[in-house]
């Protein structure tokens, strides 16, 4: 602030629209977004909707993978604890994903990288892809790029297939006692098959859980990204907001509530669709 | 298994988590008498840096040479009071938001529930970045009333729900036609029944702030040095992670044994208390 001279600053102040009031700034704002102009980024000196379009697709695929890994986990786990509540594995695994529950992802993204990359050597410790990857065969440039996607992958998962165990194993718990369960136990169907049919409707609250657990991981997935150098929007936020670079700042924000509500809707559609009593008629 | 066995049973569970609890505010109030060196000293900046874990530094020294443990000790004040100060607030707002809509029914209520989800689709994480960013990283107290202030829409929805609930019901009738005013009426007869709930709340919600803080300090966004939470000492410690990495782990392992606690309470308050009134 303090180079730049008088007339500059008045200059500029013009240029942006900070002489307005707010809600002519508003307005502006509202209406360049409209017309599909989301800003200039200072920070990496060219337009907001070319950093967006290189940082929404790698969130995207690592978000999308640890939806579906915590789900495939947690599903699992939550239903196998549900259906033994009570039992000492049914405890255990219950202290286990507390501990996961509570545990700060960045603090698990930091402890995985010091395991995994400091003391074993096992991984790579961040990016995307190797620097020199477009010179390796394409099978090595596959193996490459899941070495990379391992710990950020993982640092999401444990996390998230936590909080998924706990309303399945809830859910499980609840229907295992329901009188179609106990009808087929009474027909003597094998407690496998048994637990099958009660899974199926256990699911179904899985759909809204999954909804939810998305802000959850767009959060982590902030953290994640900026200790692994994952170039998606998280790390894109974080250095958007050390360099103050308010039109990407501003963008990203409504990228990412657009994703939250996106992904609220979709689970509320898909419950509809799988459940005809929660359809409004 | 008799009835009362099955009654004891979630009431004996709140105690292994109330003592973790306990144990950690008192490590908190007695980190002075706990702690065997002075947080903020100094001794030697150059021989005494980066010294790994011993005897007389059982977590370590940093990159100033102070003692890791008697930070930690001492962080826990600032991460468990900006923590459990931060929830008292949004408590407070909650409540107040949640009965005002249920109190005042009709479209009022229906506008202020639809506002509520405008403000939970915001990403809480972001909105905390941004403006602690864009406010030149504000001070400790400003960081609790903004932890507070986004962290209350859950509690105005369930406060709302509970109130609903018990708006219609013959105590309250029997109250009304007593002509008791509406905030004796909530503060004597509705207060009581949402106090389990809150309570609930209440320790999921300080579990979920004490990461939450940490996590921005750990950005550089929450508390500043020379405060020192326990996000703020695992920041001073992220760029020598890989060679130091006791100025990580220590503190990071002490977050998350808090919150753990705090977790674990609230689970257990809620099977005791009010098992059906809040989703898992």
């Amino acid at each position: 602030m303090g180079s730049a001279s008088a007339e500059t600053r008045v200059v500029l102040r013009a240029q942006r629209g900070l002489d307005l009031p707010p809600v002519q700034q508003y307005m502006r704002w509202l209406r360049s977004y409209a017309s599909g102009d989301l800003g200039w980024s200072i920070g990496q000196q060219r337009p907001v909707a070319d950093v967006l379009r290189d940082a929404i697709p790698p969130t995207l695929l690592l978000m999308s993978l640890a939806l579906l890994t915590s789900l495939a986990c947690g599903i699992a786990l939550g239903a196998w604890q549900g259906a033994h509540a009570g039992s000492r594995g049914d405890r255990a695994w219950s202290g286990f994903s507390l501990a996961l529950f509570s545990v700060p992802e960045f603090w698990l993204a930091l402890m995985l990288l010091l395991v995994f990359v400091s003391w074993l050597h096992w991984l790579p410790s961040g990016g995307m892809a190797s620097d020199d990857a477009a010179y390796y065969a394409w099978p090595t440039q596959v193996v490459d790029r899941l070495e990379h996607l391992v710990l950020p992958l993982l640092s999401l998962t444990l996390v998230g297939a936590a909080h998924i165990a706990r309303f399945q194993r809830a859910a499980m718990r609840d229907v295992i006692t329901l009188p179609f369960v106990r009808t087929a136990r009474a027909k003597g169907l094998r407690e496998r098959a048994v637990q099958r049919h009660a899974l199926r409707a256990a699911l179904l609250p899985m759909i809204a859980v999954s909804g939810m657990l998305i802000p959850s991981l767009l959060a982590g997935a902030v953290f994640v990204e900026t200790i692994f150098a994952w170039p998606g929007m998280g790390s894109t936020m974080i250095s958007a907001l050390e360099g103050r670079d308010y039109d990407l700042l501003s963008a990203g924000i409504v990228v990412i509530s657009a994703m939250t509500v996106l992904g609220s809707l979709g689970a509320e559609a898909a419950t509809a669709l799988a459940d005809p009593r929660t359809r409004r008629t | 298994m008799s009835a009362s066995a099955r009654w004891s049973r979630p009431k004996r569970a709140l105690i292994a988590p109330l003592v973790l609890v306990a144990a950690l505010a008192v490590v908190a109030l007695a980190a002075p008498i706990l702690s065997p060196h002075d947080p903020r000293v100094q001794p030697d900046i150059v021989a005494l840096k980066y010294q790994s874990p011993s005897l007389s530094h059982p977590f370590g020294t940093d990159a100033v040479s102070r003692d890791v443990f008697s930070r930690v000790l001492y962080g826990a004040r600032v991460s468990l009071t900006v923590a459990s100060i931060s929830v008292a607030v949004a408590l407070l707002v909650g409540t107040c938001y949640g009965a005002f809509a249920a109190f005042a029914g009709g479209a009022i209520d229906r506008w202020l529930m639809r506002a509520l989800d405008v403000l939970l689709s915001l990403p809480r994480v972001l909105l905390l970045l941004a403006v602690s960013a864009l406010w030149n990283r504000p001070s400790t107290i400003w960081l609790v009333l903004l932890l507070g202030l986004t962290g209350w829409y859950g509690v105005a929805r369930v406060v709302r729900t509970q109130m609903l609930a018990q708006l219609g019901r013959e105590y309250v009738l029997a109250a009304q036609a007593a002509g008791v005013r509406r905030g004796r009426l909530f503060t004597r007869h509705l207060l009581p029944h949402l106090v389990p709930v809150l309570a609930v709340y209440a320790s999921l919600g300080v579990a979920h702030t004490i990461g939450l803080e940490a996590g921005l300090s750990f950005l550089g966004f929450g508390v500043q040095p020379p405060t020192a939470s326990w996000g703020t000492i695992m920041q001073e410690g992220s760029s020598v992670a890989s060679t130091s990495w006791w100025l990580t782990a220590f503190p990071g392992f002490a977050t998350l044994i808090a919150v753990v606690a705090c977790n674990w309470l609230g689970d257990a308050l809620r099977d005791v208390f009010a098992p059906e009134q809040v989703p898992a």
